[in-house]
């Protein structure tokens, strides 16, 4: 049995239209059972890349093996295998949100009373039962979201692919679907490839994390070790009641180990991984010296640092 | 041994019979979709409230003016002449009118190219067999004509009438304006050659039978397929734009992942509008019903035709629906291509000729009949005008199904190729 659920070779898509190589020769592996998350800039082409995958899109060159084996987009293995979560919500307006999932369910061949059951569950979970006999066309934006997300569930696959599933829901069906996922990925072999422009979540759910951009991967490892080998550090900014000079600087340069030390007039900035431990040995040289702070503030290194060190480029949220 | 292999077949049969209840809940399950979104959309109820008004000008320009224009009549003729012989001269003045028929051209007028008014075909018996090719020939032949056999001693004998028989069905425009035509060529040929005999004392009668069987048959009877038609023939937009809609919404991509196949997606959308079809026909036919129709053939025969022919009228839905790629663009294209297919359905009415396209065992296919609203129109005015049964019609029923079935299998195609594959943008 193969390791990897996912097997992208040398994967290439060009849009003919406009000429643009939205995904560039890109090798990649995802392992059964893990949470990849997928951050680029817009445009980068993430949903790009997860409809190629999902067999929605004919990729220009390169293979993709599933669980090691080249798969026909239109054999029933592919499609009993995989769930996809489009980025646009897509379902059916005249239908309600029971009927919508009811229609997918029975077309993945769920017996009828299991299909019930799961299709109750998944309501519950996503806060949907009390709107589940209403028309989609009725539901709010984030309803719909959440019934878009259902869709692409009912059916248990093994492989999960979510484009930009965060996006537009309250913090109670976040939580959900962090718990869900979480929960869905710890049962044996279920991979999922998320992609998200919200860092936090992508860093606390995901098991590893490729950062994509002009359709080429340029970093992938685990948060903890992008971070780590990509981020600059932490940020500690402290402000000071009066005037100081070199002395200082260089004082807090040779008692502490592993920091950059900047200033701005009466601020002291310090980069070094791990602000917090090295915190109090900072300030005590500081006030050995007779100073006193007047505040500080502590940024912590994230994937974000990581994504702009990376990229070059803010996320837009 | 046996016993395992016993077990084995038959748990191969209980898994076929699962897969083959579980495709077939596919199928249903889709058209029950399609059927709930029919019904809850407002597309759907805009063309049942749409199409009476359609119908009542459709009325309006059929019944508001004559039908006119000069045209070629196809006129049968039974010679029965004998001939006069007269001072050892036999003249046969039936062979005459034939042959100044045929010399008849029009239009006179400079530098067009002239045409025939008459196609004359002969024939030796009149009996009921030629009757039959008559009606059922779909008007291919406008009148028939027959030449008695004392014509030519009728005319010499001064005194006398000379009495011609025409026979042709009444309801038809093309069968009055041939007969208007032929009478003021005939009252001329009579007086013309008693005149060169020198006398005209005696008149000229054509004695007219009408033909058609039930004899009080109106335009109206011939329209009632048309306007049945043309209802099912909206089907078509609203098949096209409800599968267009599939694809501009992306619920045919969820479609598409799951393992659903297209026989799966054509299936349940063509039960779905079987469904509605059915409702339609039943009405439609009820509103003939009510507004006078003199129908002496079976409902339900009629009923059955215009029920495979809806199926064929999804077909051209997704068909259409295969090309677009946003549902405003399908139901437009769609009301487009219905114009000529349901104006079709009016055709034989109007009396134009079917051209032959090929022939099995005597029974002509028509160039038109590729048009499954042709091929019904004329079969269910053959059941429901001249009382023909299931056996009469077993040619064109099956004509129709295999036209539908191909118009089908195109759709299929075009569907799976078209919408199912994976994108190439
Ligand atoms: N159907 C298409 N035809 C032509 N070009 C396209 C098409 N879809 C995407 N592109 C282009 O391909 C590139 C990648 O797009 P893609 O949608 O994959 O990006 P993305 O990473 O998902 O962005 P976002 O964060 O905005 O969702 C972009 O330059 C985009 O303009
Ligand atoms: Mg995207």
């Amino acid at each position: 049995m193969s390791k990897t659920a996912i097997q992208i070779q040398n994967l290439s898509k060009v849009y003919t239209t406009n000429n643009t190589k939205a995904v560039d020769s890109l090798d990649l592996d995802i392992y059964k059972g893990e949470i990849f998350g997928l951050l680029g800039p817009n445009g980068a082409g993430k949903t790009t890349l997860i409809r190629m995958l999902v067999g929605l899109l004919k990729s220009s060159s390169g293979q993709i093996l599933f669980n090691g084996e080249e798969l026909n987009v239109n054999s029933s293995k592919l499609k009993n295998l995989i769930g996809y979560v489009p980025q646009v919500a897509a379902f059916w307006d005249n239908l309600t949100v029971y009927e919508n999932l009811n229609v997918i369910g029975t077309i993945y061949k769920i017996p009828s009373k299991e299909l019930k059951e799961r299709i109750n569950h998944l309501l519950e979970g996503l806060y949907l039962t009390d709107h589940k006999k209403k028309l989609a066309s009725k539901l709010s934006g984030g309803m719909q979201r959440r019934l878009n997300l259902a869709m692409g569930m009912v059916h248990n696959p093994q492989i999960l692919l979510l484009d930009e599933v965060f996006v537009g829901l309250d913090p109670q069906t976040r939580n959900y679907l962090y718990d869900y996922l979480r929960d869905f990925a710890s049962t044996k072999d279920r991979t999922i490839i998320i992609t998200s422009h919200l860092m936090e979540i992508v860093d606390a759910l995901s098991d590893r994390v490729g950062i994509l951009d002009l359709g080429k991967m340029l970093a992938t490892d685990t948060p903890e070790n992008l971070k780590n080998t990509h981020g600059k550090g932490d940020i500690l900014q402290l402000e000071i009641d009066k005037e100081f000079d070199e002395t200082l600087i260089s004082k807090i340069d040779k008692s502490v180990t592993d920091i950059t030390v900047e200033t701005k007039d009466q601020t002291i900035s310090i980069k070094t991984l791990n602000a917090i431990s090295k915190m109090p040995e900072i300030l005590n040289v500081i006030e050995e010296e007779g100073f006193t702070i007047q505040d500080v503030k502590l940024t912590k290194q994230s994937l974000e640092t990581v994504f702009i060190s990376l990229t070059g480029k803010e996320l837009r949220v | 041994m046996r016993m395992s292999e016993k077990n084995n077949k038959q748990n191969k049969l209980v898994s076929i019979t699962k897969n083959l209840g579980f495709e077939f809940r596919t199928t249903l399950k889709l058209s029950i979709k399609y059927m709930k979104e029919i019904f809850r959309s407002k597309l759907f109820l805009i063309i049942a409230v749409a199409l009476p008004a359609v119908l009542m000008i459709f009325m309006g320009v059929i019944f508001g003016g004559p039908i006119s224009s000069v045209q070629s009549f196809n006129i049968l003729v039974i010679n029965d002449d004998i001939g006069y012989t007269n001072d050892t001269v036999t003249y046969n003045f039936g062979e005459l009118l034939i042959n100044s028929l045929e010399d008849i051209l029009y239009p006179l007028e400079e530098g067009e190219e002239p045409m025939n008014l008459f196609y004359v075909y002969e024939t030796e018996v009149y009996n009921q067999s030629t009757e039959d090719y008559l009606i059922y020939e779909e008007h291919s032949l406008h009148l028939t004509m027959l030449i008695p056999e004392d014509f030519s001693e009728a005319i010499f004998n001064f005194d006398s009438d000379v009495e011609i028989t025409v026979v042709g069905d009444p309801a038809t425009g093309v069968y009055q304006s041939a007969l208007s035509a032929f009478t003021t060529i005939y009252n001329e040929f009579v007086d013309s050659v008693r005149l060169s005999l020198g006398d005209d004392t005696g008149q000229s009668i054509i004695t007219e039978t009408h033909l058609n069987i039930v004899g009080n048959t109106t335009i109206f009877d011939l329209m009632v397929p048309g306007f049945v038609i043309i209802g099912i023939v909206m089907n078509i937009v609203f098949v096209a734009s409800i599968l267009a809609e599939e694809y501009e919404k992306r619920t045919l991509e969820k479609l598409q992942l799951t393992p659903m196949r297209t026989i799966h997606l054509i299936g349940g959308l063509a039960i779905a509008q079987l469904l509605v079809a059915l409702v339609q026909i039943i009405v439609l036919f009820a509103l003939s019903l009510a507004f006078g129709y003199n129908a002496i053939g079976s409902y339900i025969l009629a009923g059955a035709i215009v029920w495979v022919m809806s199926l064929s009228m999804s077909a051209i839905g997704m068909m259409i629906a295969s090309f677009a790629k946003k549902s405003t663009i399908a139901s437009s294209i769609s009301s487009v291509v219905a114009i000529p297919l349901y104006m079709i359905t009016f055709f034989p009415v109007w009396g134009i000729a079917t051209i032959p396209m090929f022939q099995i065992n005597g029974n002509v296919f028509g160039v038109f009949d590729i048009l499954p609203t042709n091929l019904a129109t004329r079969m269910v005015n053959q059941v429901m005008i001249y009382g023909q049964t299931f056996s009469d019609i077993r040619f064109e029923f099956v004509s129709l199904i295999i036209v539908t079935l191909i118009y089908l299998t195109i759709g299929l195609v075009l569907i799976s190729l078209l919408k199912l594959r994976p994108k190439k943008e």
